[in-house]
């Protein structure tokens, strides 16, 4: 019952989204309040709607209806309740309800907020975001629908892959959705002002907030899946350029450059063109992210169950929307306002510069990820891009980045002055030197890049108090940018760590001892556990360095359900490295009961996850700022 | 991310140990080949990142090639001729990949000349 | 102005040329592991491997210069072997010359399961290690190579071989190569 009016629900927002497409477009070329106002309610309406539709596919999981196949082919009556709740939105079509669940959700946040948005560039963005609504609607319901049921129900579901029954699930793709398919409303509203005559080039002011908003979840969501690979793969890695994780960092990077434009565009009328490209730009991005990952065109580790016809779905959809806002800005841009032009050593000068290697990293990043693809669909044969080259070209085009995002915010906007910028730059050079100092005391002179890393981490850490310091007195004012840049500079302080990494692999059995990387192991006890859902084996280890005495314990588990083993990593975090340790399965070696054994020191890695947390709030201050302002 | 993890499940996680080269200089060489190595039967994973059989197999072999004094190039070679371009996760430098190598400067160049003009003239 | 009009479309230009590249990947049969087709028209790998239960007989693909042959990676554990093993018993009462390779397998199980499936090969070798597979580009099992006179690898086939692809592909190549 519930079931069938959840898929009532999602047909009716099909329809009622098909609506609000056009009519607000009328309203507001006829100048019609009453038809904007239509728009409005639809946007709100097919919010509910979908959200009807998303909370009684949770319901059936929540209520383990095996009926709905769903259901049955990703859950299990054992699954603990939390894990019920998030595979909810564990498989390809639950995925796409989320999905479209973020995409109404911000529909209706447009058609509320900012309150002072002008009504004809509320109603167009409000057309644009339903239009975008039809097509992945039609997307679920005629090729992932959530909905279909078998009869007669099976007794039991065929359960949810171990690896995702972990509480980042519940962070992870939320967050993540939140700002890939939230620069949506940017889309929208970019959308709009291209539609729009005479524009003021301060009204990209109205873009901002959503800028904000979707870049601190996108922030937010890759921090987080990137902490969760990191303890539930089991072996260490936190980024593999894999091309799923790309798809990812393609609308961050494009998203950060956006973020700066955005801001010299609604302050100082600058770059409006760019501004309003980038925001095409960078939901386009998702559009391509959403291609890549649901195609299976691109053989990745990540592709959910790969069907040919969601492709080329998507595919259809990414090339109406970006290829509709593309030909819009053609025919629209030589009508923008010019904008005022500035000297090249300007708080300006500085966006601009730090844009323009963060879109070239985001172009290498395209490049690369679909260069395969993009040859062999040639016959130029067969290649593979790697973490290796996209280490050997991101990390060159981003560490100016890190130099001039410590540099800038001391210019002043328009003109600005080195040498009094420069003055604000003693701590920043102490903290570089004594970051790299640091690093040469605790690791040694091997792998420069660690040390350039660290250095330019520190810098920016160190340009983040300065810049705070001088900003006492209106540090909320400032706090996006403060927040953000700090969050970084943390964050690539983490990431220089990890040049440093230990890893040992070996094996042991029950009572012995060993001395590796400085650490004293011995392997005390091992012990079995029943899980709600699997059973485990539990090593007791200690690891002693000095006064440094940690007790861990690492799992071996079986999901018997999945007929499905699991390493479950036991962490010790700490402000200078993560302890890392990995229990693998038990083996018969003559009489003996060994286990192989993984131990890793993670030089800094929590940094990474706190600096990434700290960006994405200065996105969220960016956000409560525009609140305080009484934008709502 | 959450995906990567489907592939995972083929794999239990066999014999970690008793890879590892007692000179350490020797390791960190093993340890960088096996991330520009790619895992021929995976989808875009290193043979470090993999858990597959055959991974392991490469593995032990970049070991067993570094003790017997090989070079690093002499390696990448060895598994070049075998898998072709293929296994390389870093492209070598050859006509079908200089778009590829080249783009970054491509793009680095052409959007510096136009964003140029966006540059006030600073007599004024 | 003109010029500036004729800019501002190269971003759709731009976008328009990668989804024409999108919908070229998509329609292009993509296997889920490539096809390293460059193999063919290499020299074949120097191999020298035990034969099993050979008492200390080698399998050199060197003594077999100057006659085309067939190569056959299998083990015992693989399920599509088991699948192909019909096709490649019919081969050897045409008389193709194939040697076998077990892709590290243990000879107990390989004797016992030749006993069971029967045994199309005039000689089977045995790579324990899995180094030999390396050698050959192997990424699994079965694969299967034709090597002509010249000692040059003249086909290659990944996965299971069915009467289609023998009748199509392999028979013609080696009706050729045997008439030469």
């Amino acid at each position: 019952m519930i079931i069938t009016l959840g898929h009532f629900a999602v047909s009716l927002a099909l329809l009622l989204s098909l609506a609000q497409s056009i009519i607000p477009l009328f309203g507001a070329s006829q100048n019609n309040i009453k038809k904007i106002q239509i728009g409005r309610g639809l946007a709100l309406a097919n919010f509910v709607l979908v959200a009807t539709g998303f909370f009684a596919l949770m319901y059936a999981h929540v209520t383990d209806d095996f009926s709905v196949v769903n259901v049955a082919m990703n859950s299990h009556s054992t699954k603990p309740l939390l894990y019920k709740i998030t595979g909810t939105w564990a498989s390809h079509e639950g995925s796409m309800m989320l999905w479209v669940l973020i995409l109404t959700l911000f529909g209706a946040l447009i058609a509320l907020v900012p309150r002072d948005m002008p009504l004809v560039l509320r109603a167009r963005a409000l057309a644009v975001q339903g239009m975008t609504g039809v097509g992945f609607l039609a997307f679920i319901l005629f090729t992932s629908d959530p909905f279909i049921r078998i009869f007669p129900a099976p007794t039991d579901g065929q359960d949810l892959n171990p690896l995702l029954q972990d509480p980042g699930l519940a962070f992870h793709p939320p967050g993540l959705y939140m700002g890939y398919v939230g620069f949506s409303s940017v889309f929208s509203l970019a959308a709009a002002l291209l539609m729009t005559r005479d524009i003021d080039a301060k009204w990209a002011k109205y873009l901002r907030v959503w800028v904000l908003l979707s870049w601190g979840f996108l922030t937010f969501g890759i921090t987080m899946g990137s902490w969760w690979a990191y303890y539930e793969l089991g072996w260490g890695g936190w980024w593999f350029w894999d091309p799923v994780e790309n798809a990812a960092l393609m609308p961050w990077l494009s998203g950060t450059a956006l973020l700066h434009s955005v801001i010299a565009s609604a302050r100082r009328g600058a770059l409006l063109r760019w501004t309003l490209l980038l925001s095409v730009i960078t939901f386009s991005l998702s559009l391509l992210g959403t291609f890549l990952v649901r195609s299976g065109i691109l053989t990745s580790v990540h592709t959910f169950a790969v069907d040919p016809e969601r492709g080329v779905f998507v595919l259809a959809l990414l090339g109406i929307a970006t290829g509709g806002a593309l030909i819009l800005y053609a025919a629209r841009a030589h009508q923008l306002p010019e904008g005022t032009l500035f000297a090249p050593i300007s708080r300006e000068g500085g966006l601009l510069i730090n844009n323009l290697f963060i879109c070239t990293a985001c172009a290498t990043l395209v490049t690369g990820t679909l260069y395969p693809l993009l040859l062999d669909a040639l016959g130029g044969g067969t290649v593979s891009v790697g973490a290796p080259y996209f280490n050997a070209t991101m990390v060159p085009l981003l560490l100016p980045v890190l130099f001039i995002m410590g540099f800038a915010p001391f210019l002043k906007w328009n003109k600005g002055d080195v040498r009094n910028a420069l003055a604000n730059m003693k701590l920043a050079a102490l903290l570089m030197l004594t970051a790299i100092a640091a690093g040469l005391y605790a690791y040694g002179n091997h792998h420069i890049i660690g040390f350039i890393a660290l250095g330019a981490g520190g810098w920016v850490v160190g340009a983040s108090i300065t810049d705070a310091w001088r900003n006492r007195d209106a540090l909320f004012a400032n706090a996006p940018r403060l927040l953000g840049h700090l969050g970084i500079g943390i964050a690539v302080i983490g990431m220089a760590g990890s040049v440093y990494n230990q890893e040992n692999a070996f094996t042991m059995q029950v009572g012995d001892a060993r001395d590796v990387s400085g650490y004293h192991i011995t392997f005390d006890a091992l012990a079995d556990v029943q899980g709600e859902n699997y059973l485990a084996q539990r090593g007791t280890f200690t690891v002693i360095r000095g006064d440094d005495n940690v007790t861990l314990y690492p799992e071996w588990r079986f999901y018997p359900v999945q007929a499905m083993p699991l390493s479950h990593v036991a962490l010790r975090p700490d402000a200078m490295r993560d302890l890392y340790l990995a229990l693998g399965e038990e083996q018969e070696d003559g009489k003996k009961k060994t286990h192989a054994v993984r131990f890793q020191i993670h030089p800094l890695a929590p940094w990474i996850w706190i600096g990434g947390v700290i960006t994405a709030l200065g996105g969220f201050a960016g956000v409560a700022q525009s609140f305080k302002k009484k934008w709502i | 991310m959450i995906a990567r993890l489907l592939l995972l499940l083929l794999f239990s996680l066999p014999a970690w140990a008793q890879e590892t080269l007692p000179d350490p200089q020797q390791e960190a060489r093993a340890v960088t080949l096996g991330e520009e190595l790619r895992c021929v039967v995976c989808q875009s994973e290193s043979i470090n990142d993999s858990q597959a059989d055959m991974a392991r197999d490469m593995r032990l072999l970049v070991r067993e090639k570094i003790s017997q004094g090989w070079t690093d190039q002499q390696i990448l070679t060895f598994a070049r001729t075998r898998y072709g371009d293929f296994i390389l996760l870093k492209p070598p430098l050859q006509s079908n990949t200089y778009l590829l190598w080249g783009l970054p400067l491509l793009f680095l160049g052409v959007a510096g000349v136009m964003i140029w003009p966006l540059f006030r003239k600073r007599k004024e | 102005m003109e010029k500036s009009k004729i800019k501002a479309f190269t971003p759709f230009i731009v976008f328009a040329l990668l989804v024409v590249f999108l919908v070229i990947g998509l329609h292009h049969s993509k296997p889920q592991v490539p096809k390293f087709a460059q193999h063919i028209g290499d020299t074949a790998p120097v191999t020298d491997l035990p034969i099993l239960n050979g008492n200390g007989a080698r399998f050199t693909t060197a003594s077999w210069h100057g006659r085309p042959y067939m190569i056959n990676f299998f083990a015992s554990w693989c399920g599509d072997c088991k699948a192909e093993h019909e096709e490649l018993m019919t081969l050897a009462a045409s008389h193709l010359p194939m040697i076998g390779i077990t892709f590290k397998d243990k000879a107990d199980n390989v004797t016992s399961y030749l006993g069971r499936v029967g045994d199309p090969f005039i000689a089977v070798a045995q790579d324990d290690n899995g180094r030999a597979g390396i050698d050959w580009g192997l990424t699994g099992v079965p694969e299967t190579f034709v090597v002509d006179a010249q000692g040059i690898i003249r086909w290659h086939h990944i996965g299971a071989l069915t009467d289609d692809i023998a009748r199509d592909e392999l028979m013609p190549l080696w009706e050729s190569l045997t008439q030469q």
